[in-house]
């Protein structure tokens, strides 16, 4: 295709946008689906499926939006990401951080170990992982979720901080150790501070790790008390299967918290991502 | 950086992840229901759900307890019911149907028997608690109790020209047929939760080899018997018919666009189905259902089969105590036995109801419960949900294999096969 | 993600002094004892050895026996009974089929969708950045959430899906979940919607690192698009390509969350998935010696494909490290 007429450059423009307004249907129908269908009644939603909800009627947002229940897993879900986050991340740095600057016999080995722990998918190890917390007496409780969360995450994390602390200068380190700075200081006061991008990344990462699992706590919490919104919405749609609006709005609302987030954390999130998955 | 910090507090710094574990371990107590009495129910929808509550709330209020009442969804609380097996800890009180899933987790140490401590057993019928007896001890109290058969619509089969309800497994064809050429959906199916349809296999099981020849296999632990095979061959007929509404086979029994909200909404002529069925219909349905166009009809006999009209498939709900439950939790569960309690229960659950003296405690008798009532009355004989009274693993297969034969995936005698692998590996 | 000394700072960031790869001087800030070693590493490793190794070991241990979980520990030991079990399980065969389906359909459908979407996103347009943003929405969301969702679309009465089958005439109903021969599609339709995204950002990133010089000098040689494409984009993709099929494969053999809640992997096993099948057997039945047997199965599954695709596939990318998945998924 010859792009440099002007006529071959509108063909070409016109290609891709079809090919893109094409695509953005395919992506943005289901959701518009659901922020459209919570506004309607049930009627609406099975006479005028496709159109727009008219009257428009908020009553089934603003009933999830009182309801105790959805605010409490909104609670649950962000406590637990951000604990999952807070443990996997921190261990990991400490773990990295030794891996990437000091030379010890086995470290290689150790390594080997925490990497080979990526090959290992969750749902084999569902199973065990339930009759050891029933052992640790950790069901029904958040830490049942969020140890074996930031547990499984550690392998990652581990390996995209270890060479971001790689490759961070001797020479600040010298000076540091110029200045008196033990370890823990260095660690803490200098490394720490310097890899605030690498630290944002796989933060994000395991926030959306644990925002998004399900399996986990589906069989550790099998009480409503500590339940995370995918737990939530799963047992709404149960509860109210004759009000598919309702459904809809609840859907809607449990999809929200991370479209927002991503809007502003998109560029963590992206980088995480593509970090590994290119050789960058 | 001239000014080194202390090394404590850089060491408080990187302990802040063990912190915040220690933090949210603190959580983790509370994440047990600090409730002294936790109780699991099924009544997921108002008014009885409210009805459950406010009880609790009464009784909570004359001992000092305190209560934390979940309403969970059918088949969340199967599933919920399973891990926390698994886990080790039942809830205080929950809901159960008895028979061999009681009986494993009895089996297990999880649940308290009650045989001693219950004093109020005068005020509900004997019969009423068999499910929940095992080895002579018993292990909840009942509120509900039943039989399932044919819910059915009488105007469309009116409209079909079906004039009374069939009594034979041949009439019932032809009445399926007849359904059929009038463009009516004979039968709703929730096939996607599968022990909707196990009831049809148990009940032609029943009509063939008759309750006795059940009992038997069962205790033997064969079913290969002539007429288990038969019946499956029957059920499969029936399937080949497609009696069923479109999209059956991913439908559930109270999910959207599921059994009962077919059979709420008139759309299709009968279901399946226990006492509950009317109740759900119009829950699921969000309508008032089909009221006095709802007939009932005992399960059809088959000619030259072992079984009579009069034996029905059934059961009911029942309150089991888990072994950590507090002692209160019998006076709790007398309370819910006290008369008013049963007649407010009856009323707003729309249950049949499991009263000694059942004037005392129904008033108004619900329409369609007075015909649950009146089948039971005249039953011969009983047999409990066969995916309750047999051990899980059993009740499972049997639940999976019906669904598999009615979407033609497997042949009567592969049911029966499958059944049979199922109890060689449990024996 | 994949990584094996990747410049760890995001696109942008500005990486530290492009010395990735040097060997940092070995030069331990205040010689810390094994004591201070030892507590750094500690907490991250108890925590790797009790809720990531225990339980895999312990899988390992069960799988060897006939135990319902409930009362005491196992002591029913029946050897290889399990696995043999295994093999002669339709589920499970069943399971492993429509595994391999999947898979093919993502490396054959899925990613090509994904990589031709790249390409076109890397073309320079106004809006290009909205449909970047765009894409990628439904990779953010949970899986369990989507699939009530799609639950909602392709109910079979008042589906969203139908309707939209009938503003455009075709008035048939189609069993979208309840069709054994075509549920499978469509659950790996949903797979698309939901992971292409993904795979597209991978392959834009790839892209975005191939020097447009290569194109410009080609260029000036007189070569055409799509020898361009062919000599230049497609070699250069090929580690992108193969880290994307790995994680599609490894995030395949997991799927559990949106089939579990979609279609309970039914109709009567249809789109059953290993996870599915295993937590039936382990929650729903009590067989927990069996479910335990097919946990290892999954694991032996990965591990032999890792190992495989490590040693003969990624080893000229990645110089033979053990690498692999965690946001991915087919």
């Amino acid at each position: 295709m010859n792009v440099r007429t002007p006529r071959g450059k509108l063909l070409r423009n016109t290609g891709l946008y079809i090919a893109a307004f094409v695509t953005a249907a395919f992506v943005a129908t289901p959701i518009l689906f659901a922020l459209l269908g919570g506004f309607k009644d049930n009627q609406q939603l099975r006479e005028n499926a496709l159109g727009l909800p008219s009257p428009w009627n908020a009553e089934h947002y603003t009933d999830v939006l009182t309801s105790d229940s959805f605010w409490r897993q909104v609670f649950n879900s962000v406590f637990i990401a951000l604990a999952t986050t807070v443990i996997v991340v921190g261990c990991a740095a400490m773990v990295a951080f030794v891996f990437a600057r000091f030379a010890f016999r086995g470290r290689e080995a150790l390594f080997t170990l925490f990497a080979a722990g990526m090959m290992f998918p969750f749902a084999v190890a569902v199973l065990p992982l339930f009759i050891i917390l029933r052992t640790f007496e950790l069901l029904n409780s958040p830490l049942g979720v969020i140890l074996p969360q930031a547990a499984f995450g550690l392998p990652l994390t581990i390996i995209i901080l270890r060479s971001f602390f790689r490759a961070i200068p001797g020479e600040v380190e010298e000076a540091a150790v110029i200045d008196g700075a033990g370890p823990w200081l260095f660690f803490v006061k200098i490394l720490l501070p310097m890899a605030r991008p690498v630290l944002a990344t796989v933060s994000v990462l395991a926030l959306v790790g644990s925002w998004n699992s399900y399996l986990l706590p589906l069989v550790v919490l099998s009480r409503p008390t500590w339940w995370t919104l995918p737990l939530g919405v799963t047992q709404f749609q149960g509860q109210y299967a004759s009000d598919t609006a309702k459904v809809l709005a609840f859907v809607m609302l449990a999809m929200l918290p991370a479209l927002i987030f991503y809007a502003f954390a998109e560029r963590h999130l992206i980088s995480g991502l593509t970090s590994g998955g290119t050789k960058g | 950086m001239r000014q080194p910090l202390s090394r404590p507090r850089a060491l408080a710094a990187a302990g802040a992840a063990a912190a915040l574990a220690l933090a949210a371990a603190g959580c983790g107590d509370s994440g047990e229901s600090d409730a002294d009495l936790v109780w699991w129910h099924i009544q997921n929808e108002d008014p009885m759900k409210s009805t459950w509550e406010s009880m609790a709330e009464d009784w909570a209020e004359g001992s000092g307890l305190t209560t934390d009442v979940q309403a969970v969804e059918v088949e969340a609380f199967k599933e919920r019911m399973g891990t926390s097996a698994q886990a080790g800890e039942l809830p205080d009180l929950y809901n159960t149907w008895g028979g061999g899933v009681l009986a494993e987790q009895v089996e297990a140490g999880l649940v308290r028997d009650i045989t001693d401590d219950v004093d109020c057993l005068d005020k509900v019928n004997p019969i009423s608690l068999e499910a929940y007896t095992i080895d002579d001890r018993l292990y909840a109290v009942p509120f509900d109790q039943g039989v399932v058969g044919f819910w059915y619509n009488m105007d469309l089969f009116a409209e079909a020209g079906v004039e009374a309800p069939p009594a034979t497994w041949d009439e019932f064809l032809d009445a399926v047929a007849a359904l059929k050429d009038a463009g009516i959906t004979p039968i709703a199916l929730g096939a996607a939760d599968q022990w909707p349809v196990h009831y049809y296999w148990t009940y032609l099981v029943m009509r063939t080899v008759g309750l006795d020849g059940l009992a038997e296999a069962a205790e033997a632990g064969d079913f290969s018997g002539d007429g288990f095979v038969q019946a499956g061959q029957m059920l499969a007929d029936l399937a080949a018919m497609e009696p069923f509404q479109p999209g059956f086979e991913s439908a559930g029994y109270g999910a959207v666009d599921g059994q009962a909200a077919h059979m709420g909404e008139g759309i299709a002529a009968m279901e399946l189905m226990g006492q509950w069925g009317p109740e759900v219909q119009r829950q699921a349905s969000g309508t008032d259902g089909p009221g006095g166009a709802l007939g009932f009809f005992p399960f059809p006999e088959v000619t030259g089969g072992a079984g009579a009209t009069a034996e029905f498939l059934g059961g009911g709900g029942g309150f089991a105590a888990g072994s950590e439950a507090p002692d209160e939790v019998v006076d709790f569960m007398c309370y819910l036995l006290e008369e008013e309690n049963q007649a407010k229960a009856v009323a707003d659950g729309n249950f049949s109801t499991v009263a000694a003296d059942p004037d005392a405690v129904v008033t108004d008798p619900d329409q369609h419960i007075q015909l649950v009532t009146e089948a039971m009355a005249a039953a011969t004989g009983t047999q409990l949900y066969l995916d309750q009274a047999y051990p899980p693993a059993i009740g499972s297969t049997i639940n999976e294999a019906s669904e598999g034969l009615v979407l033609g995936q497997l042949t009567a005698e592969e049911f029966v096969a499958m059944v049979d692998d199922a109890w060689a590996a449990e024996a | 993600m994949t990584v094996k000394e990747p410049s760890a700072a995001p696109p942008g960031e500005g990486r530290p002094e492009g010395r990735r790869g040097a060997s940092p001087r070995r030069r331990p800030v205040g010689r810390p004892g094994a004591g201070t070693l030892t507590a750094f590493i500690a907490p991250g490793l108890l925590l790797f050895l009790l809720f990531v190794l225990l339980p895999v070991a312990f899988a390992a241990y069960v799988a060897f026996f006939r135990w319902n979980g409930l009362g005491g520990p196992p002591t029913d030991f029946i050897g290889f009974d399990n696995f043999r079990n295994l093999l002669g399980d339709d589920v499970f065969m069943g399971d492993m089929w429509r595994l391999t389906l999947l898979v093919a359909m993502s490396i054959g459908i899925q990613l090509p969708i994904a990589f031709g979407l790249a390409m076109l996103l890397h073309q320079r347009f106004p809006g290009r950045t909205v449909f970047r943003l765009l894409f990628f929405v439904p990779y953010v969301l949970t899986e369990a959430v989507t699939a009530v969702l799609f639950g909602l679309i392709f109910s079979p009465r008042r589906g969203f899906a139908d309707s939209m089958l009938q503003s455009i005439g075709v008035e048939t109903q189609v069993g979208w979940l309840s069709d054994r021969s075509i549920v499978l599609f469509v659950i790996f339709g949903i797979l698309t919607w939901k992971f292409f995204g993904f795979h597209m950002i991978l392959y834009l990133a790839g892209r975005q690192n191939i020097p447009e010089e290569l194109y410009e000098a080609a260029a000036i040689d007189g070569a055409g698009g799509a020898q361009m494409f062919r000599n230049i984009t497609l070699p250069l993709m090929g580690p992108t390509v193969r880290i994307t099929i790995f994680l599609s494969v490894i995030g395949t053999v997991q799927l559990f969350d949106l089939v579990f809640v979609l279609t309970g992997g039914g109709p009567f096993h249809a789109s059953e998935t290993l996870a599915i099948t295993m937590y039936d057997q382990g929650f729903g039945r009590n067989q927990i010696g069996y479910a335990s047997a097919l946990s290892i199965a999954m694991f032996v599954i990965s591990l032999v494909f890792a190992l495989f695709y490590q040693r003969y596939v990624l080893k000229r990318d990645l110089q033979g490290s053990l690498t692999t998945a965690g946001g991915g998924r087919s």
